[in-house]
């Protein structure tokens, strides 16, 4: 997946301009972070929400770093709409065709941190009597659990390769599909957290910014991980 | 008047009548009564009736959806940017219904053959209904026919079954809660977009063709930055992906079901039932409330029966409406797959790409306390049947769609 989400107008910028910024970044201090844009042009903000908790802690730790000091290859835009995803939370309104899994489930392309290893988060499905969860690796079953526990990390999985996955409660089921990403998109996203990961920003401004990696990457399930941690102050 | 609030949404759909009683006399009568009539006139756009002219006032949302992308309209938007869509269809009359049952609030047996696909609106139809209500009822009254009837309870409750609520009304809460996620919304410039919108909307033009051109609405479709391969609907012709649904895993017989689903949805106006329930059941349960408080307030045991009251009167409107509008579905995949091996096919696409039937799972009742309590949280749009259920349900349309 190629380099190129660090604004949708650095594109354009002619060379001398994109040396600067890389002078900034030495004079920044901070590998990976920049100076991208006047404040005027910059349309992330993060007003500190009304209520105490802990997005407005985190609200507040983001406005004393610059919001238009982003970290490379963080478009600004998604750190715009991703403060409203966190505060406005999930998609509301409307009929839908399924019962959504809890936020953060591995369902569609998913980045797998150590590689191999996922984790599926049903805490806030205890309340419905989890009764069964079932990996299955197209026809082939590779865990058939019973009864369900609140977290279950499953290592070994392969990259590139595509699973199934069943839960059933009481008396709802849910169910995905995801795709752990291959070793070459992943190693891209790898170096991209790893950038976030050297910086001196406190830990949840990282976080933060990792989900607005992963935003950006299409890995969603990714991120709703990081969102719903951080709604929960995490 | 025992109850003042219980009867405030019956005579707001009154006062509504009164405009629309004029925009009648201005409409061309259909030749079809199934059929919806084509305005003579459009010069007054907001003779549409109270409620009308009550979102009039916050119809400013319009202008805060940047980017919003109809994918196919019936026809071209005015230079002002109105759709004349709109004023189409505050004219549809709808048919006059014989209500024969009026209890249970809300709670509706919906037909889960869905042997019409376009449920019939217009307020002029739900007028007629009512005043046929009203009628028997002073009948059954003045010669004892049948034990007494209050005619205001009766009007109320048959006021939560009938579609009341106008158009315009509908698209405005579509597009303030598509609002609350444009967030989440796929920008269509990107890589993913490009490929994701162009599968999208290539699905709704398939599922438009098959539903044929009588709708009232027209349909924008969104895709949203959320995994897995779910579809939603929002009032008023929003649909909304998943892009996975639509991205590169494109499967096309599965985001066609799904799309059907969700058109049906709307042209059945099952979120905007909801919303009416709402707006119906809500003066009925202040009134309810109050009764129940009155009675013994320190109770749990009191509070807990109110909210399974509440519960019980909308878990099977919306449970049914997710059968209905599978059942929808199927008559618009059969349009599209006319060949019975191709439907079958599909069909048996449609049903793997469900959820897990499960074993030893036992039925939801309407008791249960995580039940109740869970479906109040979530609200009434979020009742699914079970995969069995809908399996049972999707075979027997299939059989004999």
């Amino acid at each position: 997946m190629p380099f190129t989400s660090f604004s949708s107008d650095a594109a354009i910028r002619p060379v001398w301009i994109r040396l600067a910024i890389l002078i900034g970044l030495g004079l920044a201090g901070e590998p990976g972070l920049v100076l991208a844009d006047t404040p005027a042009s910059c349309p992330a903000s993060f007003a500190p929400t009304a209520s105490r908790d802990s997005k407005q802690a985190l609200a507040a730790q983001l406005a004393k770093a610059p919001p238009c000091q982003l970290i490379q290859g963080v478009p600004k835009t998604s750190l715009a709409s991703l403060w409203q995803m966190l505060t406005n939370g999930e998609s509301t309104g409307g009929k839908r065709f399924d019962t959504p899994p809890p936020a953060g489930t591995p369902d569609g392309s998913y980045y797998a941190p150590q590689g191999t290893t996922i984790r599926f988060d049903f805490s806030s499905l205890q309340a419905q009597g989890l009764q069964r969860f079932v990996l299955a690796d197209g026809g082939r079953v590779l865990m058939n659990i019973s009864p369900v526990p609140s977290v279950q990390q499953i290592a070994g999985l392969r990259p590139g390769h595509a699973y199934h996955w069943k839960l059933g409660g009481r008396h709802s089921s849910w169910h995905g599909d995801f795709q752990l990403m291959d070793p070459e998109d992943a190693r891209e996203v790898t170096q991209r957290l790893q950038r976030i990961t050297a910086s001196s920003q406190p830990e949840s401004v990282k976080q933060f910014y990792r989900a607005a990696v992963f935003d950006d990457e299409g890995l969603y399930a990714n991120r709703d991980q990081i969102l719903t941690q951080l709604r929960n102050g995490q | 008047m025992k109850h003042p609030a219980r009867l405030l949404v019956c005579g707001c759909l009154l006062l509504s009548l009164l405009p629309a009683a004029r925009l009648m006399a201005q409409t061309t009568s259909p030749s079809d009564p199934g059929q919806p009539a084509v305005a003579a006139s459009t010069e007054h756009p907001g003779h549409f009736g109270l409620f009308h002219s009550m979102w009039k006032h916050v119809k400013k949302i319009d202008h805060l959806l940047p980017g919003e992308h109809v994918a196919t309209t019936s026809a071209a938007a005015t230079p002002d940017g109105s759709h004349p869509a709109d004023s189409i269809q505050i004219t549809h009359v709808g048919p006059i219904e014989d209500i024969t049952n009026t209890g249970g609030l809300s709670e509706e047996i919906v037909d889960q053959k869905c042997k019409v696909l376009i449920a019939p609106v217009g307020t002029m139809g739900s007028a007629g209904s009512l005043a046929l209500l009203t009628g028997k009822v002073a009948l059954n009254n003045r010669f004892h026919i049948g034990p007494h009837m209050s005619i205001a309870t009766v009007v109320e409750e048959a006021s939560a079954r009938l579609n009341w609520l106008p158009a315009p009304a509908e698209r405005d809460i579509g597009k303030a809660l598509l609002k609350h996620n444009q967030d989440m919304v796929l920008p269509r410039t990107g890589r993913l977009g490009r490929i994701a919108y162009a599968h999208a909307e290539q699905t709704l033009k398939d599922v438009q063709m098959a539903a044929g051109d009588t709708s009232p609405y027209h349909f924008s479709i969104y895709v949203l930055k959320e995994s897995g391969k779910n579809a939603s609907s929002l009032p008023g012709g929003i649909i909304e992906l998943d892009s996975d649904l639509v991205g590169r895993d494109w499967d096309p017989t599965i985001a066609y079901f799904r799309v059907a689903h969700e058109m049906s949805h709307i042209l059945q106006r099952h979120e905007t039932e909801s919303y009416q329930a709402l707006l119906a059941d809500s003066a009925t349960s202040i009134a309810s409330l109050k009764d129940i408080m009155s009675r013994d307030p320190s109770q749990f045991k009191t509070i807990f029966a109110y909210a399974h009251h509440l519960q019980s009167t909308r878990l099977d409107f919306s449970g049914g409406q997710e059968l209905q509008a599978d059942a929808c579905a199927v008559r618009l995949m059969h349009k599209q797959y006319a060949d019975p091996v191709r439907f079958t096919q599909a069909m048996t696409d449609v049903e793997s790409s469900l959820g897990p039937v499960l074993d030893g799972a036992v039925p939801e009742t309407k008791t249960d306390m995580v039940t109740v309590v869970q479906s109040l949280i979530h609200g009434p749009y979020e009742r699914h049947p079970g995969t069995r259920e809908r399996l049972a349900n999707l075979r027997a349309m299939a059989v004999a769609p």
